[in-house]
């Protein structure tokens, strides 16, 4: 098995020949350059392939951290990936139904990202956002409830996995790609009511070749939006690598004017470098920059997608045990001497007794009440006068008008 | 990997840090434990706790002993049991996150099972081959490293499977709702309804069926059915209730007004009436009548003049010579090649 990782390694090796330099995902790369024995600020210096760039200068590799903000990033880390694993086990359990995305493996650009921005920054996103919610603002309880559909979720049991908002969240978006646009419009109000923030507009590899991420690319760099595009490139849309449904997967080049960034996803103090870096570049008035993590998901893509049918189990394994961002995290923190591993570990349980608390207390809400079924469509005050729509009692056909349900 | 914790499994002591990993480190892999190597470890804490000196070998931080049901997963939304096709790891090996603990047969294929964790597979209940499990079913136990796995049982059933608890909870509301509904009918069907399904030695159609359905007929073979081949037709079910004067008649219980109004609009001349409101049987009449004339308007044009060489040239020659000699020549023009040119597409 071992001869054939290195058979595999060699051909991607291979693959990639003309970029002359590949952009490296190991997970633990960075290297210690102060003292970190105590909580001041120290200074690291990350792997010099964690940022490649087109039309624009790479991000300096220099990053100031201090030991509080590392052990925080670590527990929150810790408690996606549980809270993730517990949405897996409650949809194999059938508690959980419909549409669930997971992002076991992405955790370092959440986190990353959320670490690295104000809460008066927008960021709007696709359907695989369920840590974007936790860290910002909801609650594990709150999120869970929202995927059992119970009243305690963010949107009260209505909106499952697809349809999670917080005040400093815009959203999870179901339709592919469509949040991009938004995410424009965001950065064109920011703009216009000229507050200095960024606003980060996520999608995927599988998304990036919609028409409509192109549209907002042009308007975007047309009116100079404050806003940053974002792909999380996992290597693998719904069932096709990335190089079967892109012709060009330098994702970061693919902005015609528009400069960007490609950014190591897997290692998250390289992520908060290149956050920082591109918030000071729209905040500047630079206008629009591209901005793309390279990262992996080791699940499939949605609950439906066992994962394994257009990649090698081996392949999974092989990211799992040798890139993995929390792994890799934990071991700056050791190596560092910033916590020990018996310390690690206490995180690591908290985080498991912390997610099982909140699934017993996300199961034990109620479902929602039934007719509540025409509440929370509209914002208050802007609710028409009638509203439209199916109902389960409309059996019979001699009624004929029970369709157009009028409240 | 589903995972409930066992409560109340803390009899067992705690194993010193120190002993396990010697312990490890002896033995080539940390999955091959075996449970006669556990059970002298465990004599040896218990003796060494029973000592007074032995305090500073208990770690403070109390190493729980987490060992946690694994139940049959759903592996699709459809999926309601499945057979286990085999086990991968034998009870005592240890696995990581993303190894392949089983495989599961379902109804459509054989899926293999990953764990979602690392830990240690701590016993087997049901072993391999074992058919139709349903899901949420306890399958085996897994522990973490460093558990006692000597003497782990099987947990009692207390919690019926969640699928069961959610269709228990949701069923009973909309019957609720449904008979308040029906009451309000006119013509009040007997209430059994939809589980009740109509016996048929033909296939019906979906708008027949539930119109059986609704009005509560078990036997469909004893209505005569005339539409093609035999089969039955709504207007067969509503002549066969006495709701229609025959199979190709019109529905006869119309008390709202809307229908009674557009049923005179039918016969009445719908043409200069368009504004007004249509029920949809009138606008497909209207539709298919104009079709009709247009059809048959196209397919017996006028008689055209017979072609001579001025009409067809006409058309080619600068309007100017036009006005003065050809006026006839001129009319003719454009009903013929109209005629000629959509003949044969209508």
């Amino acid at each position: 098995m071992a001869s054939l990782a290195r058979l595999r390694t060699g051909i991607a090796r291979a693959r990639t020949i003309p970029f002359a330099r590949t952009l490296q995902t190991a997970a633990d790369s960075t290297t210690l350059q102060d003292d970190a024995s105590h909580s001041e600020p120290f200074a690291v210096k990350l792997h010099e392939e964690s940022f490649r760039s087109s039309k624009t200068d790479t991000p300096s590799l220099d990053l100031t951290v201090t030991k509080d903000s590392l052990l925080k990033i670590y527990r929150e880390m810790a408690v996606i990936r549980r809270m993730e694993q517990a949405a897996d086990a409650l949809y194999k359990q059938k508690l959980i139904r419909g549409f669930c995305h997971l992002a076991i493996g992405q955790e370092a650009v959440s986190v990353g990202m959320a670490n690295s921005l104000t809460p008066d920054d927008n960021i709007i996103s696709s359907y695989r956002t369920h840590p974007f919610a936790v860290l910002r603002g909801a609650s594990i309880v709150g999120l869970l409830g929202e995927l059992l559909g119970r009243q305690c979720g963010i949107s009260k049991g209505k909106g499952g996995s697809m349809h999670v908002f917080t005040e400093s969240f815009q959203g999870g978006h179901g339709i592919v790609g469509a949040q991009v646009p938004l995410g424009a419009g965001l950065a064109f109000a920011a703009k216009y009511m000229e507050k200095p923030v960024a606003t980060y507009a996520m999608y995927g590899d599988g998304a990036s070749n919609q028409g409509q991420v192109f549209e907002s690319y042009n308007m975007a760099k047309l009116w100079n939006l404050p806003c940053v595009f974002v792909c999380e490139n996992n290597k693998y849309g719904m069932g096709t690598s990335a190089e079967r449904s892109s012709s060009n997967t330098q994702y970061y080049t693919r902005g015609d004017l528009i400069p960007g960034i490609q950014c190591n996803g897997m290692d998250v103090l390289a992520v908060m470098k290149a956050v920082q870096h591109t918030k000071d570049w729209v905040v500047n008035g630079n206008g629009p920059i591209l901005l793309e993590f390279v990262t992996y998901r080791y699940g499939g893509h949605s609950m439906s997608d066992p994962g394994t049918t257009y990649r090698s189990r081996d392949e999974v394994q092989r990211m799992r045990s040798t890139h993995d961002p929390i792994r890799g995290l934990q071991r700056y923190i050791e190596e560092w001497g910033l916590a020990s591993e018996e310390e690690m570990k206490k995180i690591d349980k908290q985080a498991k007794a912390d997610v099982d608390a909140a699934v017993e207390e996300a199961k034990a809400s109620p479902l929602p009440e039934e007719d509540k079924l025409w509440t929370d469509i509209y914002v208050k005050g802007t609710e028409p006068s009638f509203m439209r729509g199916r109902e389960r009692e409309e059996v019979s056909v001699n009624d004929s008008c029970s369709c157009c349900v009028v409240h | 990997m589903i995972s409930r914790r066992v409560a109340g499994r803390r009899d067992c002591w705690p194993i010193p840090s120190s002993l396990r990993s010697t312990l490890i480190s002896a033995s080539p892999r940390p999955s091959s434990l075996s449970s006669a190597s556990m059970q002298s470890l465990r004599l040896l804490c218990k003796t060494a706790a029973a000592s007074g000196t032995s305090r500073r070998w208990l770690q403070t931080s109390a190493v729980r002993l987490a060992v946690s049901n694994f139940q049959m997963p759903a592996m699709s939304p459809t999926m309601t049991e499945g057979n286990i096709a085999s086990w991968k790891k034998k009870e005592g090996e240890a696995f990581s996150a993303g190894d392949v603990l089983l495989e599961i047969e379902t109804d459509k294929a054989t899926i293999d099972v990953e764990a979602q964790d690392e830990g240690i597979m701590g016993k087997i209940l049901a072993p391999d081959g074992t058919k139709g499990i349903p899901i949420g079913k306890t399958i085996a136990l897994l522990a973490e490293e460093g558990d006692d796995i000597s003497n782990l049982e099987p947990p009692k059933e207390d919690t019926p499977p969640p699928p069961k608890q959610e269709a228990s909870s949701s069923t009973p509301s909309p019957p609720q709702s449904v008979p308040d509904k029906q009451d309000a009918q006119p013509s009040s069907p007997p209430p059994v309804r939809p589980s009740m399904h109509p016996e048929s030695s033909r296939p019906l159609f979906p708008s027949v069926l539930r119109l059986l359905q609704e009005n509560g007929i078990e036997n469909a073979d004893k209505i005569k059915g005339t539409g093609v081949r035999g089969m039955l037709t709504k207007g067969d079910v509503l002549t066969h209730l006495g709701k229609a004067s025959g199979p190709m008649g019109t529905y006869k219980e119309t008390p709202s007004d809307v229908v009674t109004k557009s049923g005179g609009d039918q016969t009445k001349p719908p043409k200069k009436e368009e504004p007004r409101l249509l029920d949809g049987a009138a606008v497909r009449q209207l539709i298919v009548r104009n079709m009709l004339e247009a059809s048959v308007k196209a397919r017996t044009p006028p008689a055209a003049p017979p072609a001579d060489f001025d009409s067809v040239i006409a058309d080619y020659l600068p309007p100017a010579k036009a006005p003065s000699p050809r006026a006839e020549a001129s009319l003719a023009k454009p009903s013929k090649p109209a005629a000629g040119y959509l003949e044969g597409l209508i």
